[in-house]
């Protein structure tokens, strides 16, 4: 999956209805994700001109869905189907790893962003409007 | 490691890439050396990079990558140059076996790559800065 939904939808999901703490746990969750699959990006640009190295990548909705049910927090990450591969057995696709770096980054800041709204809310909630 | 993974991972991914820049300028620079500090033609000098594990973050195991070895290529191209003070008793002289055009585009694969690192490290620095935004 390189880009997919754009990162905002996911978000909107997360906000149905949950109470504020909930939504709170939701975000810290979702930019776990996030950075755990910018460092399988990293790995995978990193090991662009390895002979036999093979593409490494987490499901991003997949795993967010995971880790919000509770199932597990850790990403699992598996080799990605469909990349052509070059002779010397190595399929790392630098187009492909530059835009996944991208939009993650991308996700994580909005995430971020969002948290740190959240936050702020909850401090003028707890100290009132100064 | 978190984000600061990225940083170990591509900054072994740069420290590879900057070698094999290293090793194709050194080739290109001695593609008609025929005399080494050994009296022989130069040889050929070639990176073998291999994947090697960085860290373990809870979804696995994150790859870092090394150079494994510089392998020598122990092959050399003989011209017909009598006049040449490193020709052999036949006549011709061992140059190193050289092809700049492949040299030159090793030379590029590598400068793109660590272009690509370092803005994975740009991108994991604005991560941990967004990040520390989040308490202010």
């Amino acid at each position: 999956m390189i880009g997919g939904a754009p990162a905002i939808e996911e978000l909107e999901n997360l906000t149905n209805g949950t109470a504020m703490p909930d939504f709170i746990d939701s975000l810290a969750r979702f930019l776990e994700v996030a950075s755990s699959r910018q460092q399988f990006i990293a790995s995978n640009i990193a090991n662009a001109n390895t002979p036999g190295f093979k593409t490494q990548d987490v499901d991003f909705r997949k795993s967010l869905q995971a880790a919000l049910s509770g199932e597990t927090n850790a990403p699992n990450p598996s080799e990605v189907a469909g990349l052509s591969e070059r002779p010397d057995g190595n399929n790392v696709s630098l187009e492909r790893e530059a835009l996944a770096m991208a939009d993650t980054e991308a996700r994580f800041k909005v995430a971020a962003q969002m948290l740190r709204i959240q936050f702020r809310q909850l401090s003028t909630a707890i100290q009132g409007e100064r | 490691m978190g984000l600061l993974g990225i940083m170990s991972v591509s900054g072994s991914a740069l420290a590879v890439e900057r070698q094999r820049a290293e090793i194709a300028a050194g080739n290109l620079a001695n593609s008609e050396s025929t005399r080494g500090p050994d009296g022989k033609a130069y040889r050929k000098n070639v990176a073998v990079v291999s994947a090697v594990p960085a860290y373990r973050n809870a979804s696995g195991l994150v790859s870092g990558v090394q150079v494994d070895t510089i392998n020598t290529v122990n092959s050399t191209v003989r011209r017909y140059e009598p006049w040449h003070p490193d020709a052999g008793a036949d006549g011709y002289v061992e140059y190193p076996d050289i092809n700049p055009a492949m040299e030159m585009a090793d030379l590029m694969s590598a400068d793109r790559s660590f272009q690509l690192n370092a803005a994975a490290i740009q991108s994991a620095k604005a991560m941990l800065a967004d990040s520390l935004e989040i308490a202010k």
